[in-house]
């Protein structure tokens, strides 16, 4: 099992220091300067809470993967402008949350070539509709050249016939994922920073996923159960799954397209992982 | 913040021996020195070290650029490549003629410092460029014998045309027969024109009839497409936008990328800075300061309000047009700030231009799906 990964704010370093860590700030420059190079090693990607700091010079860290936190899309689309050429640098993503006005972002930020990583949290009917819009985007237009997340690697589990599940791909998976909050706390992820677990977190999968599923019927008989493991049902159990199941179902239903059409491409008959 | 690679423009001339139209620059003051190119590049240099940028393009335009002599060149190459080496800066050099004052003395210098190709201009019909107390005719008789020159001696010519109405009405048919029978051009790219610089005759009917051009457009994509393709012409911008739509490499004209701003600078040779040709030769109060004048040139880029105009236009077009909605936002961004300006007065508005793009980038996916599928028809 690979080693956790902990999502740390930048003032909590040193604390963890040798382990994997993904560092959370609001301002990049300020990280920069007080980084060590033994520090940077362990860094997986830095997430930039704020944006607005883009005016990064003569920085030690260059190559380091980014993520920027988007909190209101509105006013931060334009603001996605000041990290056009960081993408040459740095791999970049852009977190959007499932809010209105994400779609312009998850638009601009592909066409800005920055992969993405969607936060659907629980989204409603119209959220869903636009996330099936963004969703046909992500699959059929020929200008998009990045991963869509979670769409991007829950095509290819499908296409793998490979198990992953949500809580792996949204990295909120404790088995490999925690998250410390500003006052030290390890808990799940940002989503449950102003939640109490009473449950240790090495047994999440037996005790916080089977509780969810069970308070939740509508995950006993789901066909995406494996795929899923009650994701959409935290907070609210009552959470009506029927819309998000049609995103799952597209994505499986394009997995076997592409299946058809690379065998078809290839003249194979035996199943390529891609 | 820059990427890894800097373009640009250089002017070390605004001297030129042609008198076109529609010419949009002044053609005067002093060229550019040896000792003015030195320190010029140094001060490019250290912006590039201080945003860890590694290659730099520079496109040499004028004026016209060989009013300076190849010794001039000559020189200036070394200066810019010991500059370079000493800074680990791959240097890639451009330049961009219009041919009238080619001789044989430039082969070598072309050869070495400009990869043995020339970018150049003609337009069909010639209207508009000519030379000094001469006709449209006495512009092409010189540019066709020194351009075949040229090409006789291995020397690779591309060219920029600007359409114009007659272009439009003589349709894409003739305009590609033209530059590939007559003149044996296999590399040309058809611009699309603006009324840059103090108003005259020669400017009237800018931006043209969106629907005609795009109807001229489509034409010689397909006509390219199913006849120079496959024989190695191209025509941009067609074939930067297969490329594109191949999954390749490909770099697309400057007034598609994501903010042209953050890609390249032009300096004249006084040293005013502004964003390309267009800006620096016409319009003066759009100049982001003077490289002479200044030691540090990040911090001149850094500071300008102007530039920072610059730099806020996609910002602006991503919330006041219906850019987010394009399919094709990707490889446009809204187009060139200087067509959008000389047509609108705003900076901050789309291209003039938009729809035809929209058409262009869409007919460019279809032959591209259509090339893929080997079976174009």
């Amino acid at each position: 099992m690979p080693p956790i990964t902990y999502n740390i704010p930048a003032s909590m370093i040193e604390m963890y220091r040798g382990r994997n860590l993904i560092v959370r700030t609001d301002n990049l420059s300020e990280l920069d300067k007080s980084l060590t190079p033994e520090a940077l090693k362990n860094i997986v990607y830095i997430e930039l809470l704020t944006l607005k700091d883009s005016a990064l010079q003569n920085s030690q860290i260059y190559n380091t993967p980014l993520d920027l936190v988007v909190s209101d899309p509105v006013r931060d689309l334009p603001r996605l402008y000041n990290y056009t050429q960081w993408a040459d640098k740095h791999p970049v993503r852009v977190s959007v949350p499932v809010v209105p006005g994400f779609v312009k972002t998850v638009k601009l930020a592909t066409a800005l070539n920055f992969a993405v990583k969607l936060i659907p949290g629980q989204p409603d009917s119209q959220r869903v509709e636009e996330m099936a819009d963004v969703l046909n985007f992500y699959l059929r237009q020929s200008t998009v050249s990045q991963p869509v997340e979670f769409f991007h690697t829950m095509l290819f589990a499908f296409y793998n016939d490979n198990p992953l599940n949500l809580w792996t791909v949204c990295e909120e998976n404790p088995f490999q994922y925690r998250y410390i909050t500003d006052q030290g706390r390890e808990t799940i992820s940002a989503r449950f920073t102003d939640t109490e677990l009473p449950d240790d977190l090495n047994t999440f999968d037996k005790t916080f996923i089977k509780r969810l599923c069970d308070e939740a019927s509508e995950c006993l008989n789901c066909e995406f159960f494996a795929n899923c493991e009650a994701y959409f049902k935290w907070p609210n159990r009552d959470f009506s799954c029927a819309d998000v199941k049609m995103l799952l179902r597209t994505l499986q239903e394009a997995a076997a397209e592409l299946k058809r059409d690379y065998a078809a491409s290839t003249n194979a008959t035996e199943k390529k992982p891609l | 913040m820059i990427g890894e690679h800097f373009s640009l423009i250089l002017l070390p001339t605004l001297r030129c021996d042609a008198a076109c139209d529609y010419c949009f620059e002044k053609k005067a003051g002093a060229d550019m020195s040896i000792d003015q190119l030195k320190s010029l590049i140094s001060k490019v240099l250290d912006y590039m070290e201080q945003n860890e940028a590694k290659a730099l393009s520079i496109h040499w335009q004028g004026g016209e650029v060989m009013m300076m002599s190849p010794q001039w060149f000559a020189r200036a190459g070394d200066v810019i490549d010991r500059a370079a080496d000493s800074r680990n800066v791959n240097v890639r050099n451009y330049i961009q003629s219009n041919m009238i004052g080619y001789s044989k003395e430039w082969n070598p210098i072309i050869a070495e410092m400009f990869d043995n190709s020339v970018g150049s201009s003609m337009d069909y019909p010639n209207r508009h460029r000519k030379l000094p107390g001469g006709s449209a005719a006495d512009f092409n008789a010189v540019w066709i014998r020194n351009v075949r020159q040229a090409q006789d001696a291995g020397i690779h010519i591309g060219v920029i045309a600007l359409p114009d109405a007659e272009t439009l009405q003589r349709g894409a048919e003739n305009l590609y027969s033209y530059f590939t029978e007559e003149l044996n051009i296999t590399d040309f790219q058809i611009n699309t024109p603006f009324a840059g610089g103090p108003a005259d005759a020669s400017k009237t009917g800018y931006p043209l009839d969106t629907e005609r051009l795009t109807q001229f457009l489509t034409e010689l994509a397909d006509i390219w497409a199913e006849r120079g393709y496959h024989q190695g012409v191209r025509v941009g911008p067609f074939d930067e936008l297969i490329e594109y739509f191949r999954g390749e490499d490909a770099v697309l004209p400057c007034i598609w990328k994501a903010n042209c701003a953050d890609e390249f600078v032009c300096i004249d040779p006084q040293g005013n800075i502004a964003q390309c040709d267009c800006w620096v030769a016409s319009y003066p109060q759009f100049h982001f300061g003077n490289i002479f004048k200044n030691d540090s040139l990040a911090e001149l880029l850094r500071d300008n309000p102007v530039r920072h105009k610059f730099l806020g236009r996609p910002g602006v077009l991503i919330q006041k047009e219906e850019c987010p909605e394009c399919d094709y936002l990707a490889i446009c961004h809204g187009g060139c700030p200087v067509r959008a300006y000389t047509t609108y007065g705003d900076l901050h508005t789309k291209d003039p231009y938009c729809e035809t793009y929209k058409t262009v980038f869409n007919q460019a996916e279809l032959i591209s799906a259509c090339l893929a599928r080997e079976n174009c028809s």
